[in-house]
């Protein structure tokens, strides 16, 4: 590929959740007022060294400490309902407003869609750039909403956060090498 | 073996018991679990100290090397709850068992996980690893680092000291566990002559031949960790 303007195109943007929810299927969440913003965070330790100069100079050697990524837009023009599903799975009760027990897991040990994982594939289209966005196990994360509530429109913030989810960390062995935490593939 | 970062990678602690436990969680080599954080390998070296008058009364002309333990440390997070309380319970001598199977979550614990064996019980009664009836197992630190893929094997453990915290609620419980590894020195046994002395071990222990009572322990040769992961 060559260099050259990148444009995105309307990101349309889709969750999929856990069987039996709302969100089984894939499901369009909706439209953005401003770009989303996709913001990825590869954690890293520091080595230190005393001879370069100790723990409050800079790191001799660098060790990966894996990812997470945070995406944040503000909806528009959307479906309530699907957000409501959105809401609920991220605080984890029966129907929206509910909660969890304290110290419920979100992916309780479970494959991805599973009914009792509550992460959700998060989907953002790219149908002029063809590079659309794909987040494994995501969620919403505090604060959710911000709901501005009268006779203008309502813009929801949204603020999703990815996280390497498993349900195995040991992986026979192998641990984190080569997880996927996104790619550049629609859930179907 | 040039200098460079030492780097393990994943850890995954695995322990094997006695044959007593065939059948059930450690009976067989079982995964234990990962830690939240490093893994703390502590040796405790012994010596005795000589003393000679021009030396004076406070620095030794010698030492003598009395053996050592280690202690292995870590906050188990992603566990068998199982495996944990039958380490638990035979480092108390096996005073209690569970009486459901191991692989089953029970809704009710109807087991004696907790309760003692007798005090002045042997862990070990001279007998080999793994034999029936010996309560330490082994404590195997498994990592496939392709550098340095050389596991820990600390040969007789049990939990010791503060064996195991729990911090129960809410959160997700982590287990805080202290192991202590012995020396391990292999009985030695000799071949049972027909008519003279008593034949005590025999079987899968003795590769089906027949052994007289063991003599006393030697420390000789004593092993208290090598880096050869159990099967």
């Amino acid at each position: 590929m060559s260099r050259a303007f990148q444009v995105n195109g309307e990101a349309m943007i889709y969750v999929k959740g856990p069987q039996g929810s709302l969100i089984a299927n894939l499901s369009e969440l909706g439209l953005s007022d401003n770009p989303v913003r996709i913001q990825l965070n590869p954690r890293f330790g520091d080595i230190s060294l005393d001879a370069w100069g100790g723990p409050g100079g800079p790191p001799a050697e660098i060790q990966r400490k894996l990812s997470d990524a945070i995406v944040t837009f503000s909806l528009i023009h959307f479906d309530p309902i699907i957000l409501g599903e959105c809401t609920r799975l991220a605080m984890g009760g029966t129907v929206e407003g509910r909660t969890s027990r304290a110290g419920a897991l979100m992916g309780n040990g479970t494959v991805r869609f599973a009914a009792s994982n509550s992460f959700i594939g998060l989907n953002i289209a790219s149908p002029v750039g063809q590079r659309p966005w794909r987040f494994y196990f995501a969620h919403l994360q505090a604060p959710i909403g911000d709901y501005p509530v009268g006779a203008e429109k309502t813009v929801v913030a949204q603020n999703w956060r990815a996280v390497p989810y498993t349900t195995d960390p040991w992986n026979g062995g192998l641990g984190a090498s080569d997880y996927v935490l996104f790619d550049h593939v629609l859930d179907q | 073996m040039p200098r460079d970062y030492q780097y393990t990678g994943e850890i995954l602690f695995k322990v094997k018991g006695g044959e007593h436990l065939s059948g059930r969680a450690i009976g067989a080599l079982s995964e234990l679990g990962l830690s939240v954080g490093p893994i703390r390998i502590s040796p405790q070296y012994h010596y005795n100290e000589l003393k000679v008058d021009d030396f004076g009364p406070d620095v030794p002309c010698d030492l003598q090397w009395n053996l050592a333990f280690v202690r292995i440390t870590a906050t188990l997070i992603h566990y068998d709850f199982g495996v944990l309380e039958i380490c638990e319970s035979e480092s108390m001598a096996q005073g209690g068992v569970r009486v459901i199977p191991d692989n089953v979550l029970p809704t009710i614990l109807t087991g004696r996980a907790g309760t003692m064996a007798p005090a002045g019980k042997f862990m070990r009664c001279r007998k080999p690893m793994y034999a029936s009836g010996n309560h330490f197992f082994s404590v195997n630190l498994i990592n496939t680092n392709q550098v340095y893929n050389a596991p820990w094997r600390f040969r007789m453990c049990h939990l010791e000291g503060q064996p195991v915290v729990y911090q129960i609620g809410t959160n997700v419980t982590q287990a805080e566990v202290c192991f202590r590894a012995l020396p391990y020195a292999a009985p030695p046994l000799l071949p049972y002559v027909e008519g003279v002395g008593t034949p005590v071990l025999s079987g899968w222990l003795a590769g089906g031949l027949v052994y007289t009572k063991p003599r006393e322990m030697l420390s000789s040769g004593a092993v208290v960790w090598d880096r050869t992961a159990d099967t």
